[in-house]
């Protein structure tokens, strides 16, 4: 009997491991946040969809609408195919904004999950510059966004 | 030190190197080692980028028989795409395994080959500054030629099709690769005595 109890002690365990282990995150779909600059703060609204898997990290594709003050009646957009890298924890992702050629600027976000339900993270301008940015982002700051 | 002794030590050392792969007969049989470096252009898997780079390989090995030959074989292969500044995606992977090679000689300068190899393989990926790698099982199929540069040459042009895999992140990956390269006969070989009867 004590045998058979140890058995199935043993047996469970790994059941028991795989409760308290992260449940599977899925960005798919629409978040909605800000980001801040300095003493500047504006709306984001970051859409990852086109979900793939790359070894065990998942790619997907982005698309960000961002609003600030210096762009009240209008918004900056940025698209990035494949440019966001997630595992567990982390989320990297690169958005182009602006699609002229020579005016548009690259972006990196660098986040973590807090939660299954929201990212905070900073960005920073990878390209020389970026003309068509006209919503103040500025060349680095904060970011924070929540499902 | 004069030049005459300097000349000789240069000379003999030479010849240490050379000698061991210095023209005997053209061909590689029984007995005889073999060295080779290779380069192959590889389409990763389409689950790992699916896009293609270079792979470099270093290779020994001995001829057991006229038939079997063992070879270690340490590979390494790359492709990275840019899709966006700070956005890279990259992929590469390592092998070291030991092919078993089975050699055919239709011709004395030309020796082509299967192989079929068995080892450890690691794969690292990297996206938009995360990466993630595992060590896990390695192998190979493949087969090619040997061509050897002349009837008295210990070196030839190895051109091998081949298709090395690796089990990483619970997923068997297959890299379709075509490549060339040189390898070098050490030792001798020597035609069968002729019997007379």
């Amino acid at each position: 009997m004590k045998i058979l109890t140890r058995i199935l002690v043993v047996a469970l365990l790994p059941a028991c491991w795989a409760c308290t282990g992260n449940p599977e995150i899925d960005l798919q779909g629409t978040w909605h946040g800000q980001w801040t600059a300095g003493g500047i703060a504006g709306s984001l609204q970051v859409t990852f969809a086109g979900k793939r898997a790359f070894g065990d990290l998942t790619l997907y594709d982005v698309t960000l609408v961002l609003t600030g003050p210096s762009c009240p009646g209008g918004q900056d957009r940025g698209t990035g195919d494949r440019t966001v890298a997630f595992n567990q924890d982390d989320v990297h992702f690169a958005v182009s904004i602006g699609e002229a050629a020579g005016s548009e600027g690259v972006f990196l976000f660098d986040g973590a999950m807090n939660g299954g339900r929201e990212i905070d993270g900073n960005y920073r301008l990878t390209s020389d510059s970026c003309p068509a940015c006209t919503c103040g982002l500025g060349t680095s700051g904060a970011w924070t966004v929540l499902r | 030190m004069t030049g005459r002794p300097v000349r000789s030590i240069v000379i003999a050392g030479i010849l240490l190197i050379v000698a061991p792969v210095a023209p005997a007969r053209a061909g590689i049989r029984e007995r005889d080692g073999e060295v080779g470096v290779d380069y192959a252009r590889q389409r990763f898997d389409p689950e790992l980028l699916g896009e293609t780079g270079g792979r470099w390989s270093l290779r020994g090995g001995m001829h057991m028989t006229d038939l079997l030959q063992w070879e270690g074989q340490i590979t390494r292969g790359r492709v990275e795409t840019t899709p966006l500044p700070g956005a890279e995606r990259s992929m590469t992977l390592s092998l070291a395994l030991v092919n078993l090679v089975v050699n055919f000689h239709p011709r004395e300068d030309v020796v082509p080959y299967v192989l079929l190899g068995v080892g450890i393989a690691k794969t690292r990926i990297e996206a938009v500054g995360l990466s993630s790698s595992d060590t896990e099982t390695g192998y190979q199929i493949g087969g090619g030629s040997r061509f050897f540069f002349g009837k008295r040459s210990a070196v030839a042009l190895r051109v091998e099709l081949s298709i090395p895999g690796g089990d990483a992140f619970e997923h068997s990956y297959f890299h379709l690769s075509l490549g060339a390269g040189l390898t070098f006969r050490i030792g001798h070989h020597h035609p069968a005595p002729v019997t007379i009867f």
